[in-house]
Formats: structure tokens, C-alpha cells, sequence
């Protein structure tokens, strides 16, 4: 009976993913490329989104591929988020939800400790919103909706190695690819009016490596790094404008624009992480986006700012006495985390976030397979100087199995 | 498992209660994405530049009439042309009638319902053509011809029978003789009202024109015996003996007819629309002048409206796509928008717009309609309602 009731538990949870996947609404992600996220792992979020110098053996870390050497079976992990987001405007509030497959990642250790290879895929932005003005004009009502949908996504390959103790480092080439859709539409309630659609596809596309490293100079201290090269996205717009009313279509305009190359900024990031006494880890990370940098066709874009982050976090490691109680077993985490967005508000002042975190890390089958749970409550722009506040709430789950695959073990 | 169940739970109750919230998009966002200005909804009234329209009226060759209409409706004055086949000419004609029936019958102010009560008569005058069919050149009166006389009545409802001159019958059917078989012209003058007949175009062998013929045989043992033959109608017309000078009509004002055929071209201007606007609704608003207009506006809704493909010249077929009118009390109403957006994005050039009645040659009538001499309230109106392009970039 109790199996019945996690199947249909787990039922619910499945489609309630599938048919809730719509509109983030988040007003910043209607600027550039969306709303854009680092790395979807439930256990970094939960810690203040710090990765950077983490060594876990269920976090595939593509960010850091250095992190991967970390891994001891061939795991695979699942992402998933539910967004709830509050926005209010200086008169007026709004809520919008959002439900989705956060990323999928696979590693495999090819020398356990030594060398371990990851593929993952990911959304690197999201661009998700629909907004509606309504209006008259003699006697005739319309509204006009600006609806947006899409986002970047990212397929990396990387590849992990620790050629000597107590140093790692990793690798990985990230394809990134995406279709944006923006589409600006009129619709009249009379049927005696053709209704207005623009439609904007951008098809996006480019390539960019990432390397990482991770010290381990004493045996509680981690120092990571990493480094995203900038990269040239190529963009291709293509526009159809066209009226409509009942089934009928009339084409007014189908153009593509020219290719443009977009260079996208370089990334790079520091951090540290500290375990105390076998029982705890601390980590800092801070991560900054350059997209002072970030050029047109070759010409520096304005309206950009470098986007800096900033993650504190900490974790109760789970106890490793095999007889100890499940709650011992389980990791406990909390973090803060504070970032300059890129993005600029209709008037031009930067919008800020931060917020807190928790987390809580479940193990099941023993060691092999965990779930981690992250909940992250922040505020994104500050009513005072931006348009428009948001209050988020964010919850991620992964969920990462094991298996011992083709290891080979070191022979000594 | 077990122990994960409780935060399983925790989870699912989390994602339930805040999922659920009904989204409510955060008002004002639009604008802040789009702005006020980008994508704006407007609307304009186009009037026509003071008398640019042009228009042609044609008298039309209605052969193909399901109608054949003889005597006078105001200034309009019709007769009839009937051509036979198969005339027999070895024959003497003994008598012969002309037989016409009967559709319906018009007159101005037959809406009042007592214009029918008093029997007025009209006099029809039938002659032998003294011409081929030539809708430029009707038949001329020649009362050396002239078949019969007869009084037609207003409260006619049956066939007509009018007896023809038995003597120029026979000279007509005699191939040897003079005259020549161009057919019979029927023409009513001073009639206050016009009857409507049959036309060979119903294919209908009891009610299309025809000539009972009818003579007498010496058979094989020398008996006289009285025969008959009815020949039918090979080609027939109703020709209006008017031309648009006849009809003292109001320079001010346009008009569609049939019979009278009347074409007219006008044109907007277009030029200040953006070419990447979107064309919401856009109908053109035709105002009628009843008084001007004939026949109670019978076929109103007839009217039709092109868009020109190229630039008119009279007599050219007309290309380019056409609409119909709604109706709505003395307003026509053509609802035009995708000609317009095709003509706003530059698809197709601006020629103008072309007006005219459908089946011209179908019987007689005409739709006065305000010119754009008339003054606002009543002239042609093009009603415009587009959305303004906005910025199409993220």
C-alpha cells in the first residue's frame, strides 16, 4: 500500500512538472538572453550557490571540471526546479509560477580518482514571460501581448584528471545552442478585425571551452578556480509579421536579418571551501561575467555592466558510521548569495539579488544514490531605484544515482 | 527509501501550494518591455482629394439579359430586339402574333401601393429592324415597317399577344423580297411604367419570346387546310435609348447602374502609413443619395468593388481582387482590409479602387451615391484601423 502511495505521489510530482513548465514571468528576464543560471546542482544551490572549490562524490561539476575527479561510480543526476515569483511594481503586485527539467548529467569515472569524464546538458538561459496591455479604441476592445519563450542551453563534455596528489584539474567543451521566441501580438475581441502577430525566432548557436582546478594544499582546504573563454555566438533572427482573423492568415512581412556574431563574455571564477573536523564545510565563491566585454558584430555593446556574484555556504557532512540514524546521514546546508546583474533597468541603474539558501542532502541505497533538496528564498532589484522588485522562491531537487561501471583501480 | 518519504512529502506538499497560485502577470510590464509609444493601436479617416474620382457609364449590350424590359421609368426609356430562326419562306402567312410574357412590371413610386390601382395604358409600336443588332446603334423608327400598334396595360399580369401586319410579315419571310431579316424592334413611347418580359436566357420554351405564324396548305387531294408554326426567339435585348446626358444627373454625385452602366475610379492616399504597419480593419463607407437613385435601390447589394491592378483604361477587363458590400440602412460597406495591407506593404501599387454594379446588363437601375465634393459626414470614407510596428529585438 505504501508503494501505491509513492507512485502516485510520485505521479502527481511528474505531471505537475509536465504541464506547469510555463511563464517564469520574471520581468528581468525579458532583458538579453533571459534570465541566465550557473550550474542547476541541488547541493551548490543549497550552499549559496557556491561549487567552485567543492569536492563532492555526487556533485557533477561541470562548471569546475576539475571537481568530476571527486566522483567514484558512474553517476547520473537529474534536475529539477519549481520557481514561485512575487514581483511588485510601486502600485501594483503580481505572481507567476514556473516548473521544469533543470538538467541532466552523466559521469563516468574512467580511473577512479584519477580520470572521470562528464556529459551534461543544460539551460544556460531562459527567456519565459507573457505580458498583456489592454485597451479601447472607439468602442472596439484589443489587447496587446508581448509573449516570449525559449532559451539557451548548453551540452558539455568535460573530462577531469589529477596527474598528482592533492591537485586536479578539468576541462570541457560547451556547445551552446537555443531558439528564443518573441512574439508581439494584437488581438482585437470583435471578429470584425484581423489580429496583429510579429514574430521574432532567434536561432543561437556557439562554442566555448571551460577549464578548472582545484588544490587541496592541506587536507581540509580546497582552493578552486575556473575559467569560461569568451565565445562567439552566431545569431540568426528571423521575422514574420502577419495578420489574422479566424483561420485565415495573410503573411504582411517573412525576412531573415543577417547572421550576426555575438562575442560573448568570458567567465571566470574563485573559491575556497574548508572542512572542520570531518563534520563541516565552509565554502566561499565569487564569479564575474565580463560583459564590459560583450561586442556586436565586433562592436561593443552598451547598456552592459560585468555581472559579479558572490556565495557563502556551509554544510553538515553526513556521519560515516554505517549504524548511525538516517537524519545523521543526511547533509544539512544553509548559504547567502548576493550578485550585480548584468542587465540594466529601463533606467539604467544596475539590479541587484541576494538571498539565503537551504539544503538538505538524502541519501538512499546506501551510499550510491543521494537527493539533494535546495530552497532559495531572494530578492531581485530594490523598489527604491529599479522598476520592479521580486521576491523569489526557488526549489531544486537532484536527483543523482550510482553505479560502479568499467573502473579500473589503481594498481600500486 | 522509508526514511526519505517525510521530505518526499515536505517537497510535494511545497511545490502543491505554491504551484497552484494562479498566475497574475504583473501589471505594467508591458509597457515596461514594449514602452508607450512602440506598437501603438490608431485609427484614420481617409477621404477621397475633392473631386479626383473619375468615372465612365457605358450603355451595355444586354443580349444576355434574363430580362427584357420595354417602356419608361423616369428618364430611362428601353425597347426590345427579338431576332428569329428558322422563318419559314415558302409559305403564305395568313396572320401572325407576337407573343411576349409576362415577368413583372416597375414604375417610380410603385412602393406605394396604389400606383398599380389605376390602369394606365402605353402604346408599343413594332417594327422590322432596319439594322443588324448594334448596341452603339439601335434600330431606327421606319413606319414603312412597321409591323403593329398595340396598347399595353399597366395591370397586365398575362402573356401579351400583339398581332403583327400579315402582309410585311409575308414579305419578311420571303428571302426574295427587299427586306432584309434583321428582327423586330419593339419601342413604347410616353409609357409611365415599364413591363418586364421573359428573355430567351430562362431556356424555357413556353415563356421565351416567339411568333405564332399561321397559314394555310392545299394537302394531296387539293384540301385548304389552316395550319400553324411557331418560331422562337433566336437573339433578344432590351436597348435603352438614353444615353447619361438624358439623365440629368447630378455632376456632385457618383453612381453604379445597370443598363447604364456606370464605372468609377477613386483613390486614397496611403502614402503617410508606415509600409511595416499592420492593417487591423479597414472598410470603405459609401453613402447613398436616394434621391438620385432609381428603382427604390433595388440591387444595392450588387454593387461590387475591385482593387486595380493596373492602371484603368475603359473597356480593359477588370483584374485585381473584389468585394461585396453589407448594407446597412443607406450606407454600403465594403470591407476591405487585406486589399489594404497588400497596398500598405507594397505588395501591389496603388491604382485605385473601382466601383461598378454586378450584372450590368441585367435590367435598369442606379445607385447615386455622395462624391467626395459632398461635405464631410456624407462623402466616401476609408476607415483605417492599424497597430504601429514595434522594435522586433530582445
Amino acid at each position: 500500500m505504501r508503494k501505491k502511495y509513492t507512485i502516485v505521489k510520485f505521479l502527481i510530482l511528474i505531471t505537475f512538472f509536465l504541464f506547469n513548465s510555463i511563464q517564469a514571468q520574471s520581468y528581468y528576464s525579458s532583458k538579453e538572453f533571459g534570465f541566465q543560471s550557473y550550474f542547476p546542482n541541488s547541493q551548490a544551490i543549497g550552499m549559496g550557490g557556491t561549487f567552485i572549490a567543492i569536492a563532492d562524490g555526487f556533485q557533477i561539476n561541470t562548471l569546475n571540471p576539475a571537481g568530476l575527479v571527486s566522483i567514484p561510480v558512474t553517476r547520473l543526476a537529474g534536475n529539477f526546479i519549481h520557481e514561485a515569483i512575487w514581483n511588485k511594481s510601486k502600485n501594483e503586485t503580481g505572481f507567476s509560477k514556473y516548473t521544469n527539467l533543470n538538467g541532466i548529467s552523466l559521469a563516468i569515472p574512467l580511473k577512479a580518482g584519477k580520470l572521470v569524464s562528464s556529459f551534461s546538458i543544460s539551460p544556460a538561459s531562459q527567456f519565459d514571460y507573457e505580458y498583456e496591455n489592454t485597451g479601447q479604441i472607439d468602442d472596439y476592445n484589443y489587447s496587446k501581448k508581448i509573449i516570449a519563450q525559449g532559451g539557451l542551453n548548453k551540452i558539455s563534455a568535460g573530462i577531469g584528471f589529477s596527474p598528482i596528489r592533492r591537485v586536479s584539474f578539468g576541462a570541457a567543451f560547451n556547445y551552446y545552442f537555443g531558439k528564443l521566441e518573441q512574439t508581439w501580438q494584437v488581438d482585437y475581441v470583435s471578429d470584425l478585425f484581423w489580429d496583429t502577430s510579429n514574430k521574432l525566432t532567434r536561432k543561437m548557436w556557439g562554442l566555448n571551452f571551460s577549464t578548472g582546478m582545484i588544490v587541496n594544499p592541506i587536507p581540509p582546504l580546497f582552493l578552486g578556480v575556473f575559467y569560461s573563454s569568451n565565445y562567439q555566438l552566431n545569431s540568426q533572427d528571423h521575422i514574420k509579421n502577419s495578420t489574422t482573423k479566424g483561420s485565415m492568415l495573410y503573411t504582411v512581412s517573412k525576412y531573415d536579418y543577417d547572421q550576426i556574431e555575438l562575442t560573448m563574455p568570458k567567465t571566470w571564477g574563485i573559491g575556497l571551501s574548508y572542512i572542520i573536523k570531518k563534520k563541516f564545510r565552509v565554502a566561499c565563491d565569487y564569479i564575474t561575467e565580463q560583459w564590459s566585454d560583450f561586442r556586436i558584430n565586433d562592436i561593443t555593446a552598451e547598456d552592459y555592466q560585468n555581472r559579479h556574484r558572490i556565495g557563502v555556504g556551509s554544510e553538515m557532512l553526513p556521519s560515516v558510521n554505517m549504524l548511525a540514524k538516517y537524519y545523521e546521514k543526511m547533509t544539512y546546508r544553509v548559504g547567502y548569495f548576493y550578485q550585480r546583474l548584468d542587465l540594466l533597468d529601463i533606467n539604467g541603474n544596475s539590479v541587484s539579488e541576494y538571498g539565503v539558501t537551504l539544503g538538505f542532502g538524502l541519501p538512499y541505497y546506501g551510499t550510491l544514490g543521494r537527493i539533494d533538496v535546495a530552497l532559495k528564498y531572494g530578492v531581485r532589484g530594490d523598489l527604491s531605484i529599479n522598476p520592479v522588485e521580486e521576491n523569489t522562491f526557488q526549489l531544486f531537487i537532484s536527483i543523482t544515482g550510482g553505479e560502479k561501471w568499467f573502473v579500473r583501480r589503481d594498481q600500486r | 527509501m522509508k526514511k526519505i518519504s517525510p521530505f518526499f512529502n515536505l517537497a510535494l506538499l511545497i511545490i502543491l501550494i505554491i504551484g497552484c497560485g494562479k498566475n497574475r502577470p504583473l501589471p505594467g510590464s508591458y509597457e515596461r518591455i514594449i514602452g508607450t509609444n512602440e506598437g501603438a493601436i490608431a485609427d484614420t479617416i481617409l477621404v477621397l482629394e475633392t473631386g479626383s474620382e473619375n468615372y465612365y457609364s457605358k450603355l451595355m449590350n444586354t443580349s444576355t439579359s434574363s430580362e427584357l424590359l420595354l417602356g419608361s421609368y423616369e428618364q430611362y426609356n428601353s425597347g426590345i430586339f427579338l431576332q428569329f430562326t428558322d422563318l419559314p419562306d415558302s409559305i403564305q402567312i395568313n396572320s401572325a402574333e407576337l407573343v411576349l410574357s409576362m415577368k413583372s412590371r416597375t414604375a417610380p413610386g410603385d412602393a406605394d401601393s396604389t400606383f398599380w390601382d389605376i390602369q394606365r395604358l402605353a402604346t408599343v409600336n413594332a417594327f422590322l429592324a432596319d439594322t443588324l443588332w448594334d448596341e452603339n446603334s439601335p434600330p431606327q423608327k421606319n413606319f414603312d415597317l412597321q409591323l403593329s400598334s398595340f396598347t399595353i396595360y399597366s395591370d397586365s399580369t398575362n402573356n401579351i399577344t400583339i398581332p403583327l401586319d400579315s402582309g410585311l410579315v409575308n414579305q419578311w419571310i420571303d428571302t426574295l423580297s427587299t427586306i432584309h431579316d434583321y428582327g423586330i424592334w419593339l419601342e413604347c413611347s410616353h409609357a409611365e411604367f415599364i413591363q418586364i418580359y421573359y428573355s430567351l436566357d430562362t431556356f424555357d420554351a413556353t415563356i421565351v419570346p416567339k411568333i405564332n405564324l399561321y397559314y394555310t396548305i392545299i394537302d394531296s387531294q387539293g384540301v385548304a387546310i389552316d395550319t400553324n408554326k411557331v418560331v422562337y426567339v433566336r437573339e433578344d435585348a432590351f436597348v435603352l435609348l438614353n444615353n447619361e446626358q438624358d439623365l440629368n444627373l447630378d455632376p456632385d454625385l457618383f453612381y453604379i447602374g445597370k443598363g447604364l452602366a456606370f464605372h468609377n475610379i477613386f483613390k486614397f492616399n496611403f502614402d503617410f502609413i508606415d509600409t511595416l504597419t499592420h492593417i487591423n480593419r479597414a472598410f470603405l463607407e459609401l453613402k447613398i443619395n436616394q434621391s438620385y437613385s432609381i428603382r427604390n435601390l433595388a440591387g444595392m447589394s450588387d454593387a461590387i468593388l475591385y482593387r486595380l491592378s493596373e492602371e484603368w483604361i475603359e473597356g480593359n477587363e477588370i483584374t485585381g481582387s473584389s468585394y461585396s458590400p453589407t448594407v446597412s440602412d443607406s450606407l454600403l460597406i465594403f470591407d476591405i482590409t487585406p486589399t489594404i495591407q497588400t497596398i500598405i506593404d507594397k505588395k501591389y501599387d496603388n491604382f485605385g479602387f473601382f466601383v461598378k454594379s454586378t450584372n450590368e446588363g441585367e435590367t435598369i437601375s442606379r445607385i447615386a451615391f455622395y462624391s467626395s465634393k459632398s461635405n464631410f459626414e456624407l462623402q466616401p470614407k476609408l476607415h483605417v484601423y492599424y497597430s504601429l510596428p514595434t522594435k522586433q529585438e530582445f
